[in-house]
């Protein structure tokens, strides 16, 4: 069982002001790491040097992992970046900037306030076991939207060097925005959650324009395409083995029942397209025509698997869920195959917890079972995505395809 | 087609012992990666660029001695965890075979409480009946012919019901003992069909583990051998040694041969020496009886610090895959220089624990222990030196050690360097400088460190040496998958890269046997040593003779 981690901030620095120095920024983070340097003791020969029972002082040890940009474009987000950054236990950053655009004037006094409100933090994570306990830095900063188009150059000398850097962006409305843009090109990895695109089927084109720019794109993390993993590993598994390889070679209809608006705000618009892109890039499916509105809500595509002479054509159908108890981005997939190979394969979410698979085909008797498999929270979701770096292409093929079904 | 294959196999497919005698190669396994692709390559579309990008067919496992502690402890939750966190495919099925007159519901109910004690994952009323659907038991006694019958009908029935498409993964889960009945019976009663190198991996496939000890010396390793090759081909068979399977294990072969910075330094021009340390701060716990048999360096040595040795001391594979990773691996062992006749008496020490006190509680003496004799002679540690008289490690000592009821568990490798060839600093006197060490601790609080020196800050020059640490723990969250989880996995993917070839194991025991035998010969004393101290001085001594010490884990 997994041990109880609990992270809080022990020294902390504030201030508010109009010109900010970034050198100002640095030493007061020296000064807070110097308040904690206990004494040295002994370590294993004589004369060594060794803090106990790490370096660090106190048995205490500093992350040394990869630099952190969250930006909170709203109130939502600064809770959940805050939150989320103190419930972190996979992969801790070494340093987080979190950036909060605000409003600069005073609502009651109507005077205009500093430009910049500054929080340094060093946070300590305590664990139960008796590793040592684990410390990093936050720096916080809020600016007045005034200053939006300065914070990119504030940032940079604020990164650790040597270390990768990531941008995460929790927030949907990235598309047009000034510091998006500003902040994109000195990141190595961009960190977003493509379901808090909403239900608008052109806003999902946004991350289109990202991966556009293929020479200098970041690498691409999507909170939805981590909490569709489950979803593509269990398709997956249905077609291990070989004799039911063929039916993907007879597949006729796909239908992906998503949360038409989740309790958040967040749709299961874009897991949908993202498992339509990602069946069809792997199967080397093609669109025939984008994708067309339903009278009942959803949407329908025929698409078009380009083996044999004329192709085999396939029916696409994302289904919203519009029921109150529609919770979950996706709630069901269901692959039927035909011809000479036919089937009917289905992964349906029954509840936080839990995944049912059913499969059948004529050489084989239905089976069943359930799979664990919980929701992640947001703090999980960050500390796998800090964990990887290199690109995924089969993300970057799956959104290529969903945003070509599209209608322009 | 068949005929053709057989035509062209080679006729010096031979490999040898160290003894000198010749081993079918069909046995070893070597030159096969070279003439299929491996194994658990997935021909799936839609396994491309998934995390788990390896899948296993639909199989079922066959536990023999499925009541015991093994099964409870380390195979059903692991595999509970499996498929429950969908690695396994639908359809996974479990056949339990053990004396027990349990019926299948029995099975079920004292697997769940096993399971809800051991996994990683929660049991649920659902998820634990759909995993439950799958498990089934055959009583009966491992040495008698209607077990098998009986079982060969109830595998045809799960194959049918489950889709197993007849795969089948066999788990000597058993006392050795019963390994040579078990073997022999299912070959008799064709439940196992030997997979050669015409095998055609279309069709269903048949693997056996091996729990260790895989035999008690260079003989009985190689009658157990042969009893198994009788009737499985060296590609079926999985000798499961866990420490292969730890993830902490796994990166010394990542931290050596993914990182250009070491390997230069990594041989005889800059290491003075290595230690190895195994410790436990248990005792026999309630296991005197196979103790007695067995003893630290049969438990311990010859199995996972061999074990460790060779991922040290390895040359880099050319591959990551099975033969390539142990061909390397035999080689080094190949290459050891065990000490032999009165060398035993110098060059290793064996001792006993005495009562003493372990983590603040008193402990009774070995020989005070249930079931074993009070005029015990099986050591409770072991302390050598082996040297590998390569090009590499010629000159490098290994010291190793290992023991019951020692201050603290713990397992760490120390590749300790020679000190710098002309200190500049040396006209400021008062210097006290230790030798760069790296550390790999491979449990617990996994990591690496490495000890360096450093300027004390002040105008005069001070050095001091300092350490600096990796954990995984805190670098990566949360540890990986249990060792037994990794490795049934790989089993059942038949990925054999963890698990140890029989010129491995046997070539171990090559190293080992002059130890046994000069232990038995020679009148090597057994010292006592207290629990819960690092075992008897005479092991201090061992290292005090080439002017070194043993570090403090």
């Amino acid at each position: 069982m997994a041990s109880s981690v609990s992270t809080k901030p022990i020294l902390a620095s504030v201030w508010q002001t109009d010109t900010l120095d970034t050198g100002a920024i640095h030493d007061e983070l020296n000064q807070l790491w110097s308040q904690l340097g206990g004494p040295l003791k002994g370590g294993d020969a004589p004369g060594e040097m060794v803090a106990e029972p790490n370096f660090g002082g106190g048995g205490l040890m500093r992350a040394n992992t990869l630099n952190l940009i969250a930006v909170a474009s709203d109130l939502r987000a600064v809770t959940l970046i805050q939150e989320t950054i103190a419930r972190l236990r996979d992969f801790l950053p070494s340093r987080t900037i979190i950036l909060i655009p605000q409003d600069g004037t005073d609502h009651e006094s109507g005077m205009i306030g500093p430009r910049y409100d500054v929080r340094v933090e060093l946070m300590e994570q305590v664990t139960e076991t008796d590793e040592p306990n684990l410390r990093f830095e936050v720096i916080t900063i809020g600016a007045d939207r005034r200053e939006t188009g300065n914070l990119a150059s504030l940032v940079t000398p604020l990164l650790a060097a040597d270390l990768p850097d990531f941008l995460w962006w929790p927030g949907g409305g990235f598309a047009d925005d000034p510091l998006f843009e500003d902040l994109l090109p000195i990141v190595d990895r961009l960190i977003l959650d493509t379901a808090q695109l909403g239900r608008d089927v052109q806003s999902i084109s946004a991350i289109r324009q990202i991966l556009a720019d293929e020479s200098n794109a970041p690498v691409i993390g999507d909170f939805t395409w981590l909490r569709l993993e489950p979803w593509r590993q269990l398709i997956a598994q249905f077609f291990d083995p070989e004799d039911v390889q063929r039916s993907l070679h007879t597949v006729e209809q796909v239908t992906i029942h998503y949360a038409e608006t989740r309790e958040d705000g967040s749709a299961g618009l874009a897991a949908a397209l993202l498992t339509a892109g990602w069946l069809a890039s792997r199967l080397d499916w093609e669109a025939i025509d984008p994708l067309e509105r339903q009278k009942r809500g959803g949407f329908w595509a025929p698409l078009r698997a380009k083996d044999g002479d004329r192709g085999r054509e396939i029916e696409l159908r994302l289904v919203p869920d519009t029921s109150p108890q529609a919770r979950f981005s996706l709630r069901r997939v269901k692959i039927v195959a035909a011809g000479a190979a036919p089937g009917a394969f289905v992964v349906e979410r029954t509840d936080s917890d839990d995944i049912l698979t059913s499969s059948e085909t004529p050489d084989n008797p239905e089976v069943s079972r359930m799979v664990y498999s919980r929701r992640p929270v947001s703090d999980e979701m960050i500390g796998q995505e800090l964990q990887r770096f290199g690109a995924d292409s089969t993300y970057e093929e799956a959104v290529r395809f969903a945003v070509g079904l599209i209608p322009s | 087609m068949t005929e053709t294959k057989k035509q062209s196999r080679p006729t010096t497919n031979y490999d040898f012992h160290t003894d000198g005698s010749a081993v079918d190669a069909d046995h070893v396994g070597h030159q096969f990666d070279a003439m299929e692709p491996p194994a658990e390559i997935s021909t799936n579309p839609l396994r491309g660029g998934l995390r788990l990008d390896r899948a296993p067919a639909p199989a079922v496992m066959v536990i023999f001695g499925v009541t015991g502690d093994l099964t409870a402890r380390k195979l059903m939750p692991a595999l509970y965890d499996l498929a429950v966190g969908y690695p396994l495919p639908e359809g996974f099925s479990i056949v339990g075979v053990s004396r027990r007159e349990w019926d299948d519901e029995t099975f079920r109910n004292e697997m769940r409480g096993a399971v809800e004690k051991g996994a990683r994952t929660p049991v649920t009323d659902e998820s634990w009946q759909l995993f439950a659907q799958g498990l089934f038991y055959v009583p009966g006694n491992f040495d008698e012919e209607s077990t098998y019958t009986t079982l060969r009908e109830r595998l045809d029935v799960v194959d049918q019901e489950r889709r197993a498409h007849g795969n089948r993964l066999f788990y000597l889960a058993t006392s050795p003992d019963f390994y040579g009945p078990i073997i022999q019976h299912l070959g008799a009663a064709k439940i196992a069909a030997r997979q050669d190198i015409y095998w055609n991996r279309r069709d269903s496939w048949s693997r056996i583990v091996v729990e260790k000890p895989f035999g008690q010396d260079v003989e009985s390793a190689r009658a157990l051998n042969a009893e198994i090759g009788a009737v499985f081909s060296e590609r079926q068979i999985y000798r499961i040694d866990h420490y292969l399977g730890k993830e902490t294990v796994q990166n010394v072969l990542a931290f050596r041969f993914a990182n250009t910075l070491f390997e230069p330094v990594w041989n005889r021009q800059y290491v003075d020496h290595v230690q190895i340390t195994v410790a436990e701060a248990i005792g026999v716990e309630g296991r005197g009886g196979y103790y007695e048999g067995s003893g630290a360096l049969r438990d311990m040595v010859q199995s996972h610090i061999l074990q460790l040795v060779s991922v040290i001391a390895m040359e880099p594979p050319a591959l990551f895959n099975g033969n390539a990773l142990r061909d390397e691996k035999v080689k080094v062992l190949r290459a050891v220089v065990p000490p032999t006749g009165e060398q035993v008496n110098q060059r290793t020490v064996r001792g006993r624990y005495e009562a003493g006190h372990v983590g603040g509680r008193p402990v009774p003496a070995y020989r005070d222990e249930q079931e074993v004799s009070p005029q015990s002679r099986t050591e409770t540690f072991a302390a050598m030196e082996l040297n590998i008289d390569n090009w590499r490690w010629a000159g490098v000592p290994f010291y190793l050690r290992t023991g019951k009821r020692l201050p603290r568990r713990v397992t760490e490798i120390a590749i300790e360097f020679k000190q710098v060839p002309h200190l500049m600093f040396q006209a400021i006197g008062n210097l006290d400088l230790t030798p760069n060490v790296i550390t790999m601790r491979i449990q617990p609080d996994e990591g690496i460190a490495l000890k360096f020196a450093a300027k004390v800050p002040g105008p005069d020059t001070q050095l001091r040496p300092v350490r600096m640490d990796f954990l995984y723990g805190q670098s990566f969250g949360e540890a990986g998958p249990d060792a037994y989880e990794r490795l049934l996995l790989d089993a059942m993917l038949g990925d054999p890269t963890l698990f140890a070839r029989r010129d491995e194991v046997e070539t171990a025991w090559s190293v080992m046997q002059p130890i046994l035998d000069g232990w038995q010969d020679l009148p090597v004393p057994i010292y006592p040593y207290e629990a819960g101290t690092w075992g008897p001085s005479k092991a201090d001594s061992l290292m005090r003779r080439d002017s070194r010490q043993w570090r403090r884990p």
